[in-house]
Formats: structure tokens, C-alpha cells, sequence
């Protein structure tokens, strides 16, 4: 089995760069000429947008400038990047080859394993992902009680610092009192038992990183060679002192109501995430102001009482009730969906103009990006794509992209595969 | 609120179900997607006793209960090649040749799955045996009439046989890897299916002698030989999950050396870089709209597969193999117009026509034409688009999913002591849980 | 029908008192003649009660009639306002067959093709081959106005044959009333050995059916050849099926759910065998299939729990803070749909009978404890008591072809009779004598709290509570552990400790205190099985004693004495 394992990553390292891009990304000016322009934040209108140094340097009626590579947009659609606030993009290779999965260290209490050290930035799957418009994903980690710190990156780059899209969360799975698949046959008493072992164990290691927290207030951001070496409480400081969010994963009513509780008695900034059943409590999520990352929208009902589209409606719900919501796919491979996502969202009742937002602007200020990412306005970053049609139409096609301000080629495994294979050479014989 | 639910509203709506239950409807004014004759704007379809009588407009019929469908795109009932739904057993994996047992043994009316397809708008499905072995087993063609008991009331009486063969890692995996016996290579898969079949000739040698007299006492009696003797003489159609070109290509191979004819390959993930050879031998292809990477052997996929193998001539379908792509095949289907730009009747034919076709039941459903079954699915927008919202599913001319009908709880077997239903975590995600290799866990954990 | 010992039943007494050794422990009976005096009898279900006198005489019923005189030689047994009943027959159990340790599994090289034992494939093996006299299921059984149990070993798919069994007596070949009366199918799998899942079951089963067929053939090709036909060469197995080819056997297929029940239909239709549905529990939505059959029919005595209220005391209080708030319509709707469904499987009993389908009822997965408030249930939701004492006399009789030895209250038959102080069905009656195999016994009658009736329940006496020590005999070993009966404010609370793990406290639930009975339920786990286990104790000052029953593992004797507390 592990020599298995072992050859098929040799295989992949040696076939690295097959089938990924074969263009190189452009960087420089760049005048988005006559497009409809979907700003997200004001509105949608007609003009031009230049790009300079990365950004959007400025969006108007007739820029003229003179060094400045033209692109046509005339007929086309301009979105910002979509984010997808819940992947495993860059942790995950081969779903079944574990040694290509990053995602998953060993260990109940681990938030200081840092999703963006471990990011591949040679992915086949990041140019498969962003030739659908994603510009922008958090990847985050998924074993144990607290499986690490999630990073927000931007899918170009040939190192993770260059794809940092400055935001991090300690992540922390909410003890569940749900049932694994339908194989999970353990009593509901066993189910309660492991949850009450788990709520335990959560709430001695928060005393700890608590009292950890308080010291660190002591050393006055001094270092000092007594301290004892505890990266997993250093790593809650930022939580605890409420620098920083907490990103709680939590899908089942009963566990989103505990969850809510705790988070009150600890006052913890937190964002919940999965929350597959957060319609049943939407009134309490928006009474506390808890932003809502949910998703994947194209799942299966939960129970088997549910109603058939529960999943495609909750979203929109949720967002009806006053909730912030963004959508996720909580995929690997295939986060290319998400503007599917977020259109099976729109068509069940939230809206195509509030689906939008919830994989572009609501993300970006969950995050803390806004400023950033997550709508065209001048000053912000040039994540950009441009299309001949509405992004949540399945065959809309995406024309141009722009991460950073780079120009970024339409090219994956995928399409360069299409391109050989389509009238194949020699045929037969 | 939409949970507004109770069981009065849900034995009302199965009562209502029985309103035509003779299977005559009439369906007025609506766009109809036929696949096979075009697009009729403002069209009627009258079907009587589960059959497609009429395709007209303004068709007059009396004492027939009448849908509005102004507005309304009808297609027909969406065909899914592979899924799992609706069966208690899916792998026996206990031995790489099983060609003997057969899913259809284990129909489970009771599986709320079976609703949710049909609020996807698909009609039929093809159960199937999972891929740990090489040689699989039986499947069946189901129709999706939720509200029966008898799990043989969901057979689609008369359509082909079909069994499941599987290439690859997940036989390498199972009794390689697991059992430590053969076969753990691609060259082991290639000789279980050569040992199968030329066991298989003799056994009907033993027997045909046995009846012509040559011989006087009976031979054993053999379920799994006769199977394999029933695929060697063009009684069952092949089935097989593959992945890479080179064993699609063995299986071919193979496959011609005993005569067999009758191939659909499924999944197929390499498909594409083979399409003129899977042309060539009239091998269909069942396919994923997009999945790829869950393993090293769909690493190299294209989400244009579909397209390429479409316009190479190969009869292509998009299937589910899961509880969660089924309900929404209409949209998968939409991704072969992302990925490649099919037009609105080949994309439409991927989960129709096509897949009929690989079941063998062309000629009695897939399309609208007069004297094919009542299979019906009706869509608020264009059923492409991403706004397309399923109205109405009908099969054999009786409404089994209407969305003005839909109380939550659907379930028909309710447990009478579960506390209140389960909440599974599980997303239903390929990469979480491969279908196809269902009831195998069981047997890997039992092992430690 | 060949195989019923037909003649040797009224022997049979005789041959166990010859056999018998002198054992000055245990007291001889004084006779085998009974004269029950002044009894309200039912001869056969459905019929009205009236007075008579029965007399019992060497296991069989001797004499029905007003004016008996009592022989010199019997003992009068004193009945009047009693109630007198054909004792029930069990269509379908593991009476008197211990659950074998499930054991590491055996290495087998090719999974796909285990030696047939392993594969739980062994129709050869016979139910009296492991039957124990002493498990305490029999006596339970008994006590609950049994008399015969149609028992089948336990296993995999095809466990091995059922026998027809007298549940008296301490010789398992004299308690035999038919041995071969079934062979028992189960679509029970073999975890990771084939036939691993139900379908390959059924295909297994169509496989050994055919060439059980082709196995007889060749039998007769050979013995008629004289010389020149190969010699057959089939398994254990298939030899024992050849019976069942021939019409001469019947396959009792355990179908709890309503898929088994067609499965089992869907194989029979394909392979034409005798067949038996047997066990079923949720039979309804195939009604018309079995009717159209014709297959005889055993339900399962067993119906899911009804919804119990949340243990009272402290959980009350929670609850009533809960019924403030309105409660959700959809929670409501989905505990509406619960109730429908326990109707459902309540109902079945009486669906059949207005089908016209007659039925037995087997005891395979209910206590006999539990029998007569599963029965009323049954009755609440439309069956006759007519055809509860049916089911659970005459048709099982006729089910497994001894009529004429069992099911009524007849000369000739049996001495299977059960007297019980008030009619059977009432709440508060209790069976004081019974006669099973024409041996009797009179019951010692618990004062037990009827569940759900407050009114009736006795206080609990002062000495049920303390620190107990307890032993229970378990076959091959003795497990000791304490227990310890609390009492908080009209709250109880028990701790179940085993001496091996003092450390493992289970604490009980289902607590239920009346005088000095009591009864208890913990949960054990073991290997991620939980298991209940139930304790019916009663106290006698600073002794108990009662049972313990374990799942299908059994029931087994318990006694303990109260001890000090050590502070």
C-alpha cells in the first residue's frame, strides 16, 4: 500500500507542469475597454477599468491610455474575482492517495499547523479552479477539535507568500452530535458520550490557552527563553484577545445553538461555517450577528425527513433572516462550482443579486479583505475575470482573468487535454 | 414557513398521486424538448394507460386529468446510466468474479433517494453493483414510481440485462491490496476476465452435451456460469467502470476475442484520449460531467471528456453514481456547453436518449414520440439553464413528484422508535464517499 | 409426517421414570394424575368458557367433564373461579439454544469461497443438537403459559434444521416432539466472507436449491445404474436439502421486514420450495403478495416501543420549561408520523386477520414476560382475542403438524394446559398452575406493578434498598459484582458494578419498584455493541433472587446478599 502511495507521488512529481499552462501570465497595464461592469458595491454600469500595478487604478467613461494593453470588452461582463471562503485547494492533490492530502494532521489540538505552509502553489487543480472566474479561496484544515489555521490565498503565485491574501482563522470543529454517513451505526447514546468527551476536552484546553493568553499579556510582546514552548496556545492568543475570528464548523440545529452558547460565554468573535442547518435557527445566528460561511449548496439533505431542497433553499434563508451569508464549496478539485453553487442558491430563493455578493463582497468583509477584494472600486485589487454572459450560467464562458493584475491565461489540464485530444493525432492506426 | 408539513398533507398528496393512476394525463401548452424531433413550441401531449398516444396541438381529451403547462419546458423523464439508488447491497465483495448475484435481489422502494431523483426530474435509473470486483454484478433498470411497497413494483419489466464489470484500482484495491490474491496488477484484471469467460464456454460445453444426450448425468449446476454464458451469448449488456485508456482498450480486446458486443464503459474518465478506438468497436461511454483527481487514475481527466467523445462518435451519456449528482443531471449536462459548447439537443440527448440507449430501452423511452412510455419531466425555465427549477416528474403517465405537492417529510418507511430522524454529516461528495465501492468498508474494517 | 413420534409420547413418562437415577436431592413426584376441580375452560380459541373438570393423567389429557370423580391415585388441584387455557406454542425461536461467543474470524484464504460451515451454511446441523434444558428462557417461556416451542439453531443464512420441543423435561431427545420440522433460511450475511451481502444470499441460495435438485437426480441415476454412473460427489449441505426438492420439507425463512418478506416470495416463486414466512414484523405492505401465495405465516411477537415519556423526576422539570414554547409544527408532524407508524406495526395482527390469512406467533425476539401486553396491543388495535388465542394455539399447532397433540383442551392431547386466577387478558390476572407435558407446577405470583398504572403499584419496601452482592450463573462461570438501590426524594437511582471492572459503573434505567419486586434495565457495551440487559429481582429481607436476561444470549439465574457499607 505505501509503495503504492509512494510511486504515484513520484509519478505526479514527475509529471508535473504536464497538462497545466503553457502561457505565461502577463503583468503590467492593462484597459478593460467598453464592458458592463458588475461592481457588486455600486451597482452595474458601462465604461472602462485600468489596471495598474495590480490594482484598479481607475474606473471611468473613456480612459485613454497610451501604454496600456487594450483588452475589448465590448458585450462582455466584468465581475470581481469570486471567492470561495471554504476549500481544500492546494492541501489536496489525489483524494485517494493520502500522501498528497495536506489538510488533516494528527492530533485533537493542533491550530497552529499552518494551512499556508503547506500550500502548492503548482496545484494541477489551481488553474482548473480559477479558469472559472475564482480568483480568491480560503483553504483550510479539517481533523480534530482544532485542525489548524485556514489562509486566505489568491490562486497565482509561485510561492505561498505570493499568493497570501492576507487573512488567517484558527479553525475549530464544534463537537457534533450528528451521524458520520448512514454506516455510522453507533446508539444515540454513544454519539452523546463522545460529544460530552469532547465539549470537556475543549473546554480544559480553552481554560489553558486562556491563562496562556494572560501571560502573553505579562511578557509585553517580549520574548522571554523561561516561557515554556506551547505553539498551540500561542497560536489561540489572537482568538482569545479577540484579534482575530474564530472559524467554528458546525451543521446540525442542536450543535449550532450549543455552539452559539459557547461562543457567548467565552465572548469569542467568531464565524460559523458548514451551518448546513442554519435556516432552523437563522433568527438566533442574525439576533448574535454571526456571519455565516455555508455550503457546498449542491449537497444532499440531511435528514432523510428533509425536504428535497432544503440545501439549495437554506442559504437563502438564512440571508432572509438577516444573516450574513457566503457561500462555499468546501471542495478540493472541483471548486470550480462554486458560481454553481451560488446559482442553485440564487434559483431557491435568495437571489441572483445576493448570490453574488455571497461568493464576492460578503466573504471579503467576513474576512476582513473588503478593502481589498470582493468588488470592482478603484483602489482595490485587480482580481478580475470577464465573461459573455451571467457567471452563474452553466455555459457561460470566462473570457479573461486578471489575479493581482496579472493577466492569467486560460489554460488547465483540462482544456489543454481537450485541445490534444478533441481530433487526436494519429487517429486510429 | 415551508416546514409547515403534516401527515394529512402527505397522505393527501399520495392520494392525489392515485388521481391518474391509470396513467392518463394530458399536458397542454407546453415547450417541448422532444431530443429526437426537435423543439415544439405551444404543444399537447396526451398520454393514455402510461403511453405516449398523441403529440399535437390542442388536443381534445375528455375525463383526462389536465396539466397547465403554459410556460413550461417538457422533456422527457432524465435517464440516469449509474447510480445506486434504491438498493440495500451494492458490493459483494468477497470474490473478483460474482457475475452470479445481482442488485436487483435488493430493491429498496423505501429509499428516499428515489424522491429526490424524481424532484430532479429523472424517471429512470441503472442500479448497479459496485466496482470492487472485476466481474460484478447483475444491475437493474429501475423506474422511479415512489409510493410502492414492492420492491419489484420499481423494475422497468423487459428492459435488458446489464452486469457490472470494473477495472482498475478498485479490484486491485479489494483483493490485491485487501485479500492478497490475485488480481493487484492491470494484467491480473485482463485474466480474471479471460479465466471467467473460457470456464464460462466450458461449462456450456458440459451442459450441451448433457442435453443432446452425450452425456447422462446432469452437471453441477453453476449460477455464476451461466451468468457469464448468458453475456457470451448477447443476453446481457457489459457495463464497465474503467478509468485509463490502456484498460479500456484490454477490455476491448478481451471482450472480441469471446464475441461479446454489447459495451458501455462508465466513468471512463480516459475515455477521451480513446475515442476513435471506443467508436471503432461501438462501445458507449457513461461519464461524470466534471469529477476528476479523487484517485491517481482520474488525475489525467479532461471536464471536456463528454464532448470529445461526442463528437468522436461515441455514444455518450452523463451519469450520477450519487445520491447528490442525480438530483441534478439536467444541470451536469449543462457543463458539456461550458466544457466543449454542445448544442441544447446533444447536451439534453447526454441524459436521455443516450443513456437509453446504453440501457437498451431506446425504443421505449428517451425521447418524446408517440407510442414511448409516459416518462415526463417539466421545467420552470429552459432545463440547462441554472434558473431551471423541475415542476413535475411523471412516469408511465402517473405524477410522481410535483413540486406544488411536495410536503417535507416524504419518506414512506418511517422508523417508528428513531427519536427524531438522523443528521448526517456526510455531504455527499465522491471523494467522501465512493459510491461504487459501497459495502466494501464494512468488510476492509472487519479485517484489523 | 413420517418423522412424528406418533406412539411414543404416552411412553414417554415411563421411559424417563425407568431411566431415571435415584437422586435423594431432588423429591420425586408423588403422581402423574391431576384432577383440575371447578375450572372455567376455553377447549379451543375463540370458544366461551364453561365449567368442567379435566383430569391429567400420564401427560395426556385424560378426561374433560362435569362429573369426574377423582382416581384414587390423583392429585386435586382446586380451580374454581380459575381459568383453564391450552397452553401457547411458540412458532419460532432459539428456546433452550445458548448465542455462541462470536470468535475471531477464521483465516480463509479465498474469501470468495469459505468452506460452507464457516460461511454459516450448515442445513445438516440440527436444532437438538445444541439445545440446553437448563437455559432459562425455557422457564420463562413456561411461566408465561407455553408448553411447546418450535426452536432452530442460530447461525448465518442457513443455520441448520428447527425441532418441535416440549418445553419440560431435562432429556433433550425425550422433550423432542419433532425433530427435522424446518430447515431455517436467514438473510443473515457472513461479514466479509460469501455470501457477504443479501444478494449474495439469494444467489447462493438459488445455487445450492438447483443443485440440490441435480443432487437428487443423480442420486436415484446412480443407485438405479448398478455400476457405470460416477459416484455423486455433493456437499453435506446440498444432501440436506434434497428433502426440501422433494415437497418433503419446508424452509422457514426468518422475514422481519417487509423486504425479506418479498425476497423471500420472489425465491420461492422461482424455485417452487415449501416455505414458511416466519417472524415477520412489518408484513403489511406485502399482504397481497402472501396471500396470493399462500404461504403460511408466523408474526413476530415483537412490536417497537412506544414513545416513552422522559424519565420523570428531574428531566420533568426540563420539559416543562420546553412547553412553554410552541412546539415546532414540523417536530410535531414528524412525531405524528412516528405514531402512525407504531399504529402500523400494532395493527399488523389484526390487518392479517380480517385478510383472512391465519397466522402463529413466534416468540424469537420477545420475552415471555412481554407477550401479553404485545398482545394487547395487538388487540387494542383490532384483532379478536379470538384470534390472539389462535395465533398462539391452533394455528401453530397446524403450522408445525402436531394438531393432534396441541392446541386445545381436548382428550388425547397433551397435557399442556395453563389456569390462570382471572381470564387471561385481564390486567391483574396471573398464571397459578401449569401443565406442560402433563408435568405441574404451580407459579408463585409476583405482585408486579402493571407499567403505565400507577394506581396498582405496592411502595416499595424499606428492604429493596442498600448495597447488594450478587452472583449470577452464567454456563461455565459465575460473575459476581455489587449493586447498589438508592433512593432521593421519591427518585430512584441503581449502579450495576461488575467485580472484574469495579471501575465500570452502569447505572440503570426503566426502574420500576413495587413491594419487594423490582425490575431494571442497564446497557452494557461491548466492541461497540450495546446490549440491554434486564434484572428482575425479588427481595427477601437480605437475600434476593431472579433474572437476568441478556439480549439473545439468554436469561439466567441471579441471587444476591445485602451487605455492610464498608464505611
Amino acid at each position: 500500500m505505501k509503495n503504492i502511495l509512494i510511486l504515484s507521488i513520484l509519478l505526479i512529481f514527475a509529471f508535473q507542469g504536464f497538462g497545466q499552462q503553457v502561457e505565461k501570465s502577463k503583468s503590467g497595464l492593462f484597459l478593460l475597454q467598453g464592458g458592463t461592469i458588475h461592481t457588486i458595491t455600486n451597482g452595474t454600469i458601462n465604461g472602462d477599468i485600468l489596471i495598474k500595478d495590480g490594482l484598479i487604478a481607475e474606473i471611468n467613461d473613456n480612459i485613454i491610455h497610451p501604454e496600456a494593453r487594450v483588452i475589448d470588452c465590448k458585450g462582455l461582463s466584468i465581475y470581481p474575482g469570486l471567492i470561495d471562503a471554504g476549500t481544500k485547494l492546494g492541501l489536496a492533490e489525489i483524494g485517494a492517495v493520502s500522501l498528497t492530502q495536506d489538510h488533516d494532521e494528527l492530533g485533537d489540538f493542533t491550530p497552529h499547523m499552518d494551512a499556508l505552509t503547506a500550500v502548492n502553489p503548482t496545484s494541477v487543480s489551481i488553474p482548473v479552479t480559477r479558469v472559472n472566474g475564482i480568483t480568491t479561496v480560503l483553504t483550510v484544515p479539517s481533523r480534530g477539535l482544532f485542525p489548524g489555521t485556514a489562509a486566505l490565498i489568491n490562486l497565482h503565485g509561485y510561492t505561498p507568500e505570493q499568493m497570501y491574501a492576507g487573512f488567517k482563522g484558527v479553525v475549530m470543529n464544534f463537537p457534533s452530535t450528528g451521524r458520520r454517513s448512514r454506516r455510522d451505526r453507533r446508539s444515540d447514546e454513544d454519539i452523546k458520550k463522545a460529544e460530552e468527551k469532547a465539549l470537556k476536552s475543549l473546554t480544559d484546553f480553552w481554560d489553558k490557552a486562556v491563562l496562556n493568553a494572560e501571560i502573553h499579556k505579562k511578557m509585553n510582546g517580549q520574548t522571554n527563553p523561561d516561557k515554556k514552548y506551547t505553539p498551540q496556545l500561542d497560536a489561540m492568543v489572537p482568538v482569545i484577545n479577540n484579534e482575530a475570528p474564530l472559524l467554528v464548523e458546525v451543521n446540525q440545529e442542536k450543535d449550532i445553538l450549543k455552539a452559539l452558547d459557547w461562543i457567548k460565554e467565552k465572548k469569542i468573535n467568531a464565524i460559523f461555517t458548514g451551518v448546513a442547518e442554519g435556516h432552523r435557527v437563522a433568527d438566533s445566528l442574525a439576533k448574535y450577528n454571526i456571519p455565516v460561511i455555508t455550503g457546498p449548496i449542491l449537497s444532499t439533505p440531511r435528514r432523510n425527513s428533509d425536504k428535497y431542497d432544503t440545501p439549495y433553499a437554506s442559504a437563502g434563508l438564512m440571508q432572509k433572516a438577516g444573516v450574513k451569508v457566503a457561500i462555499r464549496t468546501n471542495e478540493s478539485e472541483n471548486v470550480r462550482n462554486l458560481p454553481y453553487n451560488a446559482g442553485f442558491a440564487a434559483t431557491y430563493g435568495m437571489g441572483v443579486e445576493e448570490a453574488l455578493k455571497a461568493i464576492t463582497i460578503v466573504p471579503a468583509e467576513i474576512l476582513g479583505v473588503a478593502d481589498k477584494y470582493g468588488s470592482i472600486e478603484r483602489g482595490k485589487v485587480a482580481n478580475i475575470f470577464i465573461t459573455d454572459g451571467d457567471p452563474f450560467e452553466t455555459k457561460t464562458q470566462v473570457r479573461h482573468l486578471f489575479i493581482n493584475g496579472w493577466q492569467i491565461p486560460l489554460e488547465s489540464r483540462h482544456s489543454l487535454l481537450h485541445e490534444e485530444f478533441l481530433q487526436r493525432s494519429p487517429g486510429l492506426k | 414557513m415551508k416546514y409547515i408539513s403534516t401527515v394529512l398533507l402527505f397522505i393527501f398528496s399520495f392520494s392525489l398521486y392515485g388521481q391518474n393512476d391509470s396513467g392518463d394525463i394530458l399536458i397542454k401548452n407546453g415547450t417541448l424538448l422532444t431530443i429526437t424531433e426537435g423543439t415544439k413550441e405551444n404543444t399537447d401531449i396526451l398520454i393514455r394507460n402510461g403511453v405516449i398516444d398523441k403529440i399535437a396541438k390542442n388536443i381534445k381529451a375528455d375525463n383526462v386529468l389536465t396539466i397547465d403547462a403554459t410556460g413550461l419546458y417538457v422533456m422527457p423523464g432524465i435517464i440516469d446510466a449509474h447510480s445506486h439508488l434504491a438498493i440495500d447491497a451494492v458490493n459483494e465483495s468477497t470474490n473478483p468474479v460474482t457475475a452470479e448475484v445481482n442488485v436487483g435481489d435488493a430493491l429498496d422502494p423505501f429509499d428516499i433517494g428515489i424522491y429526490r431523483a424524481l424532484a430532479g426530474g429523472v424517471s429512470i435509473s441503472h442500479a448497479m453493483h459496485g466496482s470492487a470486483n472485476a466481474i460484478g454484478g447483475q444491475c437493474e433498470t429501475i423506474k422511479h414510481r415512489w409510493g410502492v411497497t414492492n420492491p419489484s413494483d420499481l423494475r422497468m419489466d423487459g428492459a435488458p440485462r446489464t452486469i457490472k464489470f470494473a477495472l482498475g484500482e478498485n479490484p486491485m484495491r479489494v483483493h490485491g491490496e485487501g485479500n492478497r490474491i490475485s488480481p493487484s496488477t492491470r494484467m491480473g484484471v485482463e485474466q480474471v476476465f479471460r479465466r471467467a469467460f473460457s470456464e464460462a464456454l466450458a461449462y456450456m460445453k458440459a451442459w450441451d452435451d448433457y442435453k443432446t444426450g452425450k452425456t447422462t448425468i446432469p452437471p453441477a449446476y453453476n449460477l455464476r456460469m451461466e451468468t457469464m454464458a448468458d453475456i457470451i451469448k448477447g443476453d446481457i449488456i457489459v457495463h464497465c467502470h474503467s478509468y485509463r485508456a490502456d484498460e479500456i482498450l484490454m477490455l476491448m480486446n478481451v471482450l472480441e476475442d469471446f464475441g461479446v458486443k454489447k459495451l458501455c464503459f462508465q466513468h471512463v474518465n480516459e475515455g477521451f484520449k480513446v475515442a476513435p478506438e471506443l467508436a471503432a468497436f461501438g462501445a458507449h461511454a457513461s461519464v461524470f460531467s466534471d469529477w476528476w483527481a479523487y484517485k491517481f487514475e482520474v488525475y489525467y481527466s479532461t471536464a471536456y471528456n463528454a464532448t470529445i467523445l461526442t463528437k468522436n462518435g461515441v455514444v455518450t451519456s452523463i451519469n450520477s453514481d450519487s445520491g447528490e449528482l442525480i438530483r441534478h443531471l439536467y444541470h451536469e449536462a449543462a457543463k458539456s456547453q461550458k466544457y466543449g459548447g454542445l448544442t441544447d439537443t446533444e447536451a439534453l440527448s447526454l441524459i436521455t436518449i443516450n443513456p437509453a440507449k446504453q440501457l437498451g430501452i431506446e425504443d421505449r423511452v428517451g425521447s418524446l414520440e408517440k407510442g414511448k412510455e409516459g416518462d415526463v419531466a417539466l421545467f420552470k425555465n429552459h432545463p440547462l439553464s441554472i434558473y431551471a427549477v423541475p415542476q413535475m416528474t411523471i412516469v408511465d403517465g402517473i405524477i410522481r413528484f410535483d413540486i406544488n405537492k411536495d410536503p417535507s417529510d416524504m419518506r414512506i418507511d418511517v422508523d417508528p422508535e428513531e427519536e427524531i430522524p438522523a443528521f448526517y454529516e456526510f455531504e455527499g461528495h465522491h471523494h467522501e464517499g465512493d459510491a461504487c465501492m459501497q459495502d466494501v468498508f464494512d468488510y476492509f474494517n472487519n479485517e484489523k | 409426517m413420517k418423522k412424528l413420534l406418533l406412539t411414543g409420547l404416552a411412553g414417554l413418562c415411563c421411559v424417563l421414570h425407568s431411566t431415571a437415577q435415584v437422586d435423594f436431592n431432588e423429591l420425586e413426584e408423588v403422581t402423574s394424575t391431576y384432577l383440575i376441580k371447578n375450572v372455567h375452560f376455553q377447549k379451543s380459541a375463540g370458544d366461551s368458557m364453561t365449567l368442567t373438570n379435566i383430569l391429567v393423567r400420564d401427560g395426556l389429557i385424560h378426561k374433560v367433564g362435569q362429573n369426574l370423580q377423582p382416581p384414587f391415585d390423583a392429585r386435586t388441584i382446586n380451580a374454581d373461579s380459575m381459568y383453564a387455557y391450552p397452553s401457547f406454542i411458540d412458532a419460532l425461536s432459539h428456546a433452550g439454544i445458548l448465542k455462541k461467543e462470536e470468535g475471531k474470524r477464521p483465516d480463509v484464504k479465498f474469501p470468495g469461497a469459505p468452506p460452507d460451515d464457516i460461511a454459516g451454511i450448515t442445513p445438516q446441523n440440527k436444532a437438538l443438537d445444541v439445545f440446553n434444558p437448563s437455559d432459562n428462557t425455557l422457564k420463562d417461556l413456561r411461566e408465561s403459559g407455553f408448553a411447546i416451542a418450535h426452536s432452530v439453531p442460530r447461525g448465518k443464512m442457513l443455520p441448520g434444521k428447527g425441532a418441535v420441543i416440549s418445553l419440560q423435561g431435562n432429556n433433550k431427545d425425550a422433550m423432542a416432539i419433532r425433530d427435522d420440522a424446518s430447515v431455517y433460511f436467514q438473510f443473515e450475511r457472513t461479514r466479509g466472507l460469501y455470501p457477504s451481502t443479501v444478494i449474495g444470499i439469494m444467489a447462493k441460495w438459488r445455487d445450492l436449491y438447483r443443485n440440490a435438485e441435480i443432487a437428487a437426480q443423480h442420486a436415484t441415476l446412480y443407485e438405479s445404474s448398478g455400476g457405470g454412473v460416477a459416484r455423486p460427489k455433493v456437499s453435506e449441505a446440498i444432501k440436506a436439502l434434497v428433502p426440501l426438492t422433494n415437497g418433503d420439507e419446508s424452509l422457514f425463512v426468518q422475514a422481519r421486514n417487509s423486504k425479506d418478506v418479498f425476497r423471500a416470495l420472489e425465491l420461492q416463486k422461482e424455485l417452487g420450495h415449501k416455505m414458511v414466512l416466519a417472524n415477520i414484523e412489518q408484513g403489511w405492505y406485502a399482504l397481497d403478495a402472501i396471500r396470493a401465495s399462500g404461504a403460511p405465516v408466523v408474526l413476530s411477537a415483537k412490536l417497537p416501543k412506544p414513545d416513552k415519556e422522559k424519565k420523570k423526576g428531574k428531566a420533568e422539570k426540563g420539559e416543562k420549561k420546553k412547553s412553554d414554547q410552541p412546539m415546532d409544527p414540523e417536530k410535531e408532524a414528524l412525531k405524528k408520523r412516528k405514531a402512525e407508524s407504531l399504529k402500523a406495526y400494532e395493527s399488523q395482527a389484526a390487518v392479517f386477520e380480517k385478510a383472512g390469512i391465519p397466522f402463529a406467533i413466534s416468540m424469537m425476539d420477545t420475552k415471555g414476560k412481554d407477550l401479553k401486553a404485545n398482545l394487547k396491543r395487538m388487540m387494542a388495535a383490532g384483532l379478536s382475542e379470538k384470534g390472539a388465542m389462535a395465533a398462539m394455539t391452533t394455528h401453530p399447532a397446524s403450522l408445525l403438524g402436531i394438531s393432534h397433540l396441541a392446541g386445545s383442551i381436548e382428550e388425547g392431547k397433551l397435557a399442556n394446559i395453563f389456569i390462570t386466577d382471572k381470564p387471561y387478558f385481564d390486567d391483574d390476572a396471573h398464571i397459578k398452575y401449569i401443565f406442560v407435558d402433563g408435568h405441574f407446577e404451580e407459579l408463585k405470583i409476583k405482585t408486579k406493578k402493571v407499567k403505565g398504572k400507577e394506581g396498582e403499584s405496592e411502595e416499595p419496601a424499606d428492604a429493596v434498598f442498600g448495597r447488594w452482592a450478587f452472583e449470577v450463573e452464567i454456563p461455565g462461570q459465575t460473575q459476581t459484582g455489587k449493586i447498589v438501590i438508592d433512593k432521593n426524594d421519591g427518585d430512584y437511582a441503581i449502579s450495576v458494578t461488575g467485580d472484574d471492572d469495579p471501575d465500570d459503573v452502569d447505572e440503570a434505567r426503566d426502574i420500576d419498584i413495587s413491594g419487594r419486586n423490582l425490575t431494571f434495565t442497564i446497557d452494557i457495551e461491548d466492541d461497540g455493541v450495546t446490549m440491554e440487559v434486564d434484572f428482575d429481582i425479588e427481595v427477601d429481607d437480605d437475600t434476593f433472587e431472579g433474572t437476568v436476561s441478556v439480549g439473545e444470549f439468554g436469561s439466567f439465574a441471579i441471587t444476591g446478599i445485602k451487605y455492610n457499607d464498608p464505611d
